[in-house]
């Protein structure tokens, strides 16, 4: 494999020594691109009290192309669909590659924070949300109890 | 010689200026404490003679949180303690015409002078009442032996006495004159016969005492009353009120003072030293850590008429000649080196988002001799890293410098440490609150929140209610010695550290490494030709900092041309690493592009 860029082994170094809260990041041994993710539901969320995983990975071409994230935890969010798959502009086409790891991973808990279901991904939660918010936030709460808390 | 043994030897003789002052410190803190002592002793004894030992103080103190300065308080405090039958009960039963006894410890301030006194608030229809029936036993050992003045507790009848145990102040606390002196005659009045050899000058007590009578009178005396007057709670009705200056407090606060304020004068004289020797070292390392362009005569600035194609790596030294024609005339790379392990020890204070802020002593020490080994292991402490014979002796100089920072926490510690003592001490053999304005002193919050739980609780919540309004004798304090140490790290930072560029400033945001050769987009951002070379041929166009179209129209005209040359001057062995990077990684795009690249053509 080709060497790592050095600007990956400095996000990583940096990663390591001081992730932002309620975030983990950690790459594999035996593939220093694939990233194994950890976020806290962040507090006044439905879906805080959740601890969520994703994996991350970054391409040939980062940081030219954004990294591909995706939750490995089942969530109920209307930017999130049934794959773990993320609608999130900065993932697509309003990449820069003056972003980093960390600024993906911490817009992702901000789209925790604040749904939006006007740019939906997963369109049956996102109607749920604007049709009856209350039974909806209920419905994440649930599924961040079931799916989301260990033991 | 040995770096590591010169560390050692540097740890064992503080700087002269330090050690000199340290022992002299020495000797004049022990003199010092024992003074202090002996005036605690002195404020004890003033204090019991009035009949207010600490036990009786005490109960007056905390009285006064209770009726008065905080009226919740009083509330709070009886749903506390349903069963509590005497003095706190009292109060809220009794009414204004029957408040019990108060006190109020203050301070004055008097030609940059603090005066701590007590303020008196005696009910005199609790002596009218209670005088004839007064019976019981009397507390505060000098009261004994002086018929004019006593306190009494007169005890409720249904509780059986009990002078030992530690609910003194659930019982009904009341000053009273004894028969001796006239029925109905104040406290005031006993009091003022009693002074002399403990108040020293007579004069200057009675026209206090005779002054706290009227309101008119009170604005002739010496001391700033408006000051205190906007402290105190207005007296309650039906009650006089007494000033008592405590004599041998005054004494105790200004000769605390004096040494706090001596204290900073002395470490001025330090910081002077220091700032003086850190511009010498600053010239030192500027002359011994110099550019290439100050070395080689190879070095030639480019410019827009400079062919491009002839900034190559071929244009540049090859790496080893570099470093020759480095190494002979200037330590610019050690140095930087040596920066660069500085800044990651964080040695003073932590710079991590998590903890950040001044470390601990034991702390900064580990951190210190970790840097300082981190610095020989790598040979820069000998004449392998540094070159010069000046190189070598600035960074001994550096060391010192630090060493200084550390010793200076380490006697601040050790003085605010003697402080705190001493007015723990104070507070505890008194019975009179901690001050605020020395509890600002360089305190650890640790040993702050201990140093808390020795004050009585009430007392405490004088002091803190009434914190505001002794900014007046805050200003009275040093309060710089808090953060020098702080100020030359700070130093250190400004005035060293800038000497050498550091490679984080000229760095590319996309590749993170060095951004030669730099181009600056019209919008003004700047990165790695290469960098963007990658973005136009995937035809991305925004620009990554600020999203501007000004990637795909930027060409050789967007070369900056000074920071090029500064680049190689500063940076000559990264420039030069990167520009072979950037040629390594073009060759293997255009193979790629050939279809020939090495692993993606195989799977085609
Ligand atoms: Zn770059
Ligand atoms: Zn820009």
């Amino acid at each position: 494999m080709a060497a790592l860029p050095k600007r990956i082994i400095k996000e990583t170094e940096r990663l390591n020594k001081e992730a932002p809260d309620g975030i983990t990041a950690e790459p594999h041994e035996d593939n220093l691109r694939y990233f194994d993710v950890t976020i806290k539901g962040p507090g006044g969320s439905p879906f805080e009290g959740g601890t969520f995983k994703l994996e991350l990975f970054l391409p040939e071409d980062y940081p030219m192309a954004p990294p591909k994230v995706r939750f490995l935890t089942k969530i109920y969010h209307p930017n999130i669909d049934r794959l773990g798959r993320i609608c999130l502009d900065i993932l697509k086409d309003k990449w820069s590659p003056a972003l980093q790891i960390r600024t993906v991973l911490l817009s992702i808990q901000a789209l925790l924070s604040s749904p939006n279901p006007d740019d939906p991904l997963a369109t049956d939660v996102a109607k749920h949300y604007k049709e009856n918010e209350k039974e909806a936030i209920a419905q994440s709460q649930e599924w961040t109890r079931k799916y989301a808390v260990a033991g | 010689m040995h770096f590591s043994k010169t560390y050692s030897q540097l740890l064992l003789t503080l700087p002269q200026e330090l050690q000199d002052n340290a022992i002299e410190y020495r000797q004049a803190t022990i003199n010092l404490e024992l003074q202090l002592k002996k005036l605690i002793n002195k404020v004890v004894l003033e204090l019991s003679s009035l009949g207010l030992s600490p036990a009786v103080l005490h109960d007056l103190l905390h009285s006064c949180e209770q009726g008065d300065i905080n009226g919740k308080g009083k509330e709070r405090q009886v749903g506390e303690r349903p069963d509590d039958g005497g003095l706190v009960a009292q109060i809220s039963e009794a009414g204004p015409s029957r408040q019990a006894t108060k006190a109020v410890y203050e301070f004055v301030e008097d030609g940059g002078r603090i005066e701590p006194r007590l303020r008196l608030w005696v009910s005199t229809a609790s002596i009218e009442d209670d005088a004839a029936t007064a019976s019981g036993s009397s507390v505060g050992a000098e009261s004994d032996d002086d018929p004019r003045v006593a306190i009494f507790l007169d005890k409720p009848e249904s509780k059986p006495p009990s002078p030992d145990s530690d609910n003194v102040r659930t019982e009904e606390l009341l000053l009273v004159s004894k028969p001796v002196a006239q029925k109905g005659q104040s406290l005031v009045w006993s009091l003022q016969k009693k002074s002399g050899p403990i108040f020293g000058s007579g004069n200057a007590w009675d026209s206090l005492v005779g002054a706290a009578d009227s309101d008119d009178s009170l604005e002739t005396l010496a001391h700033p009353v408006e000051l205190v007057r906007k402290q105190v709670p207005r007296p309650p009705v039906g009650s006089r009120e007494i000033i008592i200056p405590l004599t041998s407090d005054t004494a105790f606060f200004q000769l605390l003072q004096g040494a706090l304020q001596s204290l900073t004068v002395h470490l001025d004289t330090v910081k002077a030293g220091f700032i003086h020797n850190l511009q010498d070292l600053s010239t030192i390392i500027s002359k011994t850590a110099r550019p290439r362009s100050s070395v080689s005569h190879s070095f030639k600035p480019a410019s827009s008429f400079s062919d491009p194609s002839s900034i190559s790596a071929g244009h540049l030294m090859p790496k080893s000649l570099v470093h020759h024609s480095m190494d002979t005339k200037s330590d610019l790379y050690a140095w930087r080196e040596i920066f660069q392990l500085y800044i990651d020890s964080e040695v003073f204070e932590s710079l991590s988002e998590r903890s950040r802020g001044e470390r601990s002593l034991d702390e900064t020490e580990r951190r210190l001799s970790e840097f300082a080994e981190r610095v020989s292991n790598r040979g820069l402490g000998d004449s392998r890293g540094l070159k010069l014979k000046e190189s070598r002796e600035a960074l001994e100089k550096f060391l010192q410098l630090n060493l200084l920072i550390l010793n200076l926490k380490k006697f601040q510690y050790a003085n605010s440490e003697a402080a705190r003592k001493i007015l723990k001490k104070h507070a505890k053999r008194t019975a009179l609150p901690i001050p605020s304005p020395f509890k600002r002193l360089d305190i650890p919050a640790s040993t702050l929140s201990g140093f808390m739980g020795v004050i009585p609780d009430s007392s405490k919540a004088v002091v803190l209610a009434r914190e505001k309004s002794y900014h007046d004798t805050l200003s009275l304090l040093p309060t710089t010695t808090a953060s020098l140490p702080h100020i030359l790290v700070q130093a250190i930072g400004e005035t060293l550290i800038p000497i050498i560029p550091h490679i984080d400033d000229y760095s590319c945001l996309i590749c993170t490494s060095i951004a030669f050769k730099p181009i600056r987009l019209t919008c003004g951002h700047l990165f790695c030709v290469r960098c963007l070379v990658k973005m136009q041929k995937r035809g991305q166009d925004h620009c990554p900092c600020c999203r501007a179209p000004s990637v795909l129209k930027a060409n050789r005209a967007n070369v900056d041309w000074a920071l090029l040359n500064f680049m190689q001057d500063w940076f000559p062995v990264e420039s030069e690493e990167k520009l072979r990077q950037n040629e390594r990684e073009a060759a293997k795009e255009e193979l790629e592009e050939l279809g020939l690249g090495d692993s993606r053509c195989i799977i085609m």
